[in-house]
């Protein structure tokens, strides 16, 4: 064979990398890219919210209760004098915190144990799908609702609580790609050049795993920020007077037609943020879809 | 020569859901130090299940290796745990696989390089940057252009006689003793086979391996193999050296084989002969030759005594038939 033969027939077509491919797909809609802002300025409220925030969320001023919007108060005050601006800046602290952190743990812990029943299978997956399918049977409000209310309140118990209640669709997620890419034949390929089980898992079958989940974590930190509301609107939450969009809103709804901007925002924020991740879900899932990998 | 792989009696069951499948039904053979033996029979006739035997790679359940022994390097590989570090050891270490499809042999999330050096640094220790020249040098043996950069490749970058001669680099990494290519050039065109069983070869003989040529292309096993078994529905019906079966077949599935094969040296109007009938179902074998169903010698004999075994019909030379058919080739 010579050596012309062969490069001829081998020359590569230009080069589009993965990260070129991947942004071309996700940002080519103006509703992603609207997502992604929403959330980069939501990251950025968070990490800068003391030096963002006009005023302390959680000082009292009774002179100033239940103000509509002004020049000092943009946002207006609630019914302890409490500036709504600085409180929502606050508030998406806790807000992504918690969204963040309880779908962080679901997803990992989700992971491994749907990984591993999957690839191990026997008595062993099976006991831990079907603790996973029992589980999924219950809502994940209600799910969350119980470990609340048993643990009480706090950001702590609140994460805690919405992760468990997670746990169960990372699982199936993943026990469900790793039964299939287990079938692959590089995965055998792999196994027959000497590497053990923990390698094969963690090198080579979770990685080829991952895509469909990614999605799902980004999906699922806009429920959960919503999961986090919904049990600080009932009290079961974030306890006050911490700044909490849900918590904002339990209090606000005594006002509602008093001052109905002090319901209205916290609102709209929580609103706004579940919209942006399910775009940037959205936007992802294209993205990542391996049926256009290599094309472009 | 010694017989650097013995297997003996190798049985290998699956269970399915409308019985047991006997896969691999008494298999024994062996590969010489720096020989190239073939392995042919058709689809489902348990030759690439041999070979996943030997290594331990069926997947169970539903698979079990129910007997047999493989002896390589004065040591029994089923005596080992599946999955045990004995075993591990072996794999990629002494005994290599290629596998038939190299469009899904390889990781896609993972660049070639990356792969190369994961068998380098477990079975050689290296670190990754003598994993990395190594993979380079590996690419560039197998004869992929600019190996420098395109060790940085995604599989899905490569086309699939590149991806090829990557899985042969994987295999060939750690100079093991034994290769086993099962059907390493179905999946690629007639041109990219010729060429990388040339190359194949090559390095072979280059660097003192066996190589246990898994196929159901009689060209290829005529061309490059010094001994071939015939399989046929988990069981050897015929052994001997390549020279000797193409000249002198005396299994009647063996001559079926070759006279379904093109030949050059035909007029062209010779019409090729293909086998009648299907292959048995593996769940309910018959306690009779399981080819007699569509043998065409086949007499009373063959229908009331058992399934015969291998005897020698020369030297070297076995084939498990009842009758002494002598055949030549038409």
């Amino acid at each position: 064979m010579s050596k012309s033969v062969l490069t001829g027939a081998m020359e590569a077509p230009p080069r589009v990398t993965e990260w070129q491919r991947f942004r071309r797909v996700f940002f080519g809609r103006k509703i992603v890219v609207f997502g992604t802002a929403i959330i980069g300025l939501l990251v950025f409220a968070a990490i800068f919210a003391p030096w963002l925030a006009p005023y302390d969320p959680v000082k009292i001023s009774l002179t100033e209760r239940l103000q509509g919007p002004s020049w000092a108060h943009w946002l207006g005050t609630d019914n302890y004098g409490r500036d709504t601006l600085s409180r929502l800046i606050y508030g998406a602290r806790t807000s992504l915190f918690v969204g963040l952190t309880s779908v962080g743990l679901a997803s990992v812990v989700g992971m491994v144990l749907g990984g591993m029943a999957a690839y191990y299978g026997g008595w062993f997956g099976a006991t831990v799908m079907r603790v996973m399918d029992a589980l999924m049977a219950l809502p994940v409000v209600v799910l969350a609702l119980v470990v609340a209310a048993l643990l009480g309140g706090g950001l702590w118990n609140v994460i805690f609580a919405l992760s468990v209640s997670q746990v169960p669709e990372y699982a199936r997620l993943m026990a469900g790609q790793v039964r299939s890419v287990k079938e692959n034949d590089y995965i055998t390929a792999v196994r027959s050049l000497g590497a053990k089980d923990s390698r094969i898992m963690f090198g080579h079958l979770f990685p080829n795993s991952f895509a469909p989940l990614i999605v799902q974590f980004t999906l699922q930190v806009g429920s959960t920020i919503l999961g986090e509301a919904i049990l600080s609107f009932l009290g079961i939450g974030i306890t006050p007077p911490t700044a909490a969009w849900g918590a904002m809103i339990s209090n606000a709804r005594d006002y509602l037609l008093q001052q109905p901007i002090m319901s209205i925002v916290p609102g709209l924020a929580i609103m706004l943020t579940v919209f942006a991740f399910n775009m940037v879900g959205d936007g992802l899932r294209d993205a990542l879809d391996p049926r256009l990998r290599g094309r472009l | 020569m010694s017989p650097i792989l013995e297997v003996k009696n190798l049985r290998t069951v699956f269970k399915t859901e409308s019985g047991n499948v006997t896969a691999v039904d008494g298999v024994s053979y062996h590969v010489n130090e720096q020989e190239i033996v073939g392995v042919v029979g058709e689809s489902g006739s348990g030759k690439s299940v041999t070979q996943l035997s030997v290594m331990q790679l069926i997947p169970n359940p539903p698979g079990r290796i129910e007997g047999g022994e493989a002896w390589f390097e004065g040591k029994n590989l089923l005596e080992y745990e599946r999955n045990g570090k004995e075993m591990r050891a072996v794999r990629g270490a002494k005994i290599s696989m290629i596998f038939q499809e190299p469009m899904t042999s390889l990781n896609p999330v993972l660049t070639i390089g990356q792969q190369l050096m994961e068998t380098l640094q477990l079975h050689k220790g290296m670190s990754t940057a003598q994993a990395h020249k190594r993979a380079i040098e590996l690419l560039a043996m197998v004869g992929i252009p600019a190996p420098e950069s395109r060790v940085n490749d995604y599989p899905h970058q490569f086309s699939g006689g590149m991806r090829q001669r990557a899985m042969i680099a994987m295999g060939l990494s750690c100079e093991p003793r034994l290769i086993i290519a099962d059907e390493p050039t179905t999946a690629l065109d007639v041109t990219t086979q010729a060429v990388l069983l040339e190359l194949m070869r090559n390095l072979v003989r280059r660097l003192n391996t066996s190589l246990l040529l898994v196929t159901h292309n009689l060209g290829v096993v005529a061309r490059y193999c010094d001994r071939v078994y015939v399989m046929y529905a988990g069981r050897i019906v015929e052994e001997g050296p390549t020279r000797e079966i193409f000249a002198n077949p005396r299994h009647p599935y063996t001559v079926g084989l070759l006279k379904s094969m093109p030949r050059l040296d035909q007029p062209r109007q010779h019409r090729l002969l293909p086998i009648e009938g299907l292959p048995p179902n593996l769940v309910n074998l018959p306690p009779h030759c399981a080819f007699l169903p569509r043998c065409p010698y086949g007499t009373e004999l063959c229908s009331t005594s058992p399934a015969p075994g291998l005897a020698a019909v020369g030297a070297q030379h076995a084939a498990a038939c009842h009758l002494n058919i002598e055949e030549s080739r038409t």
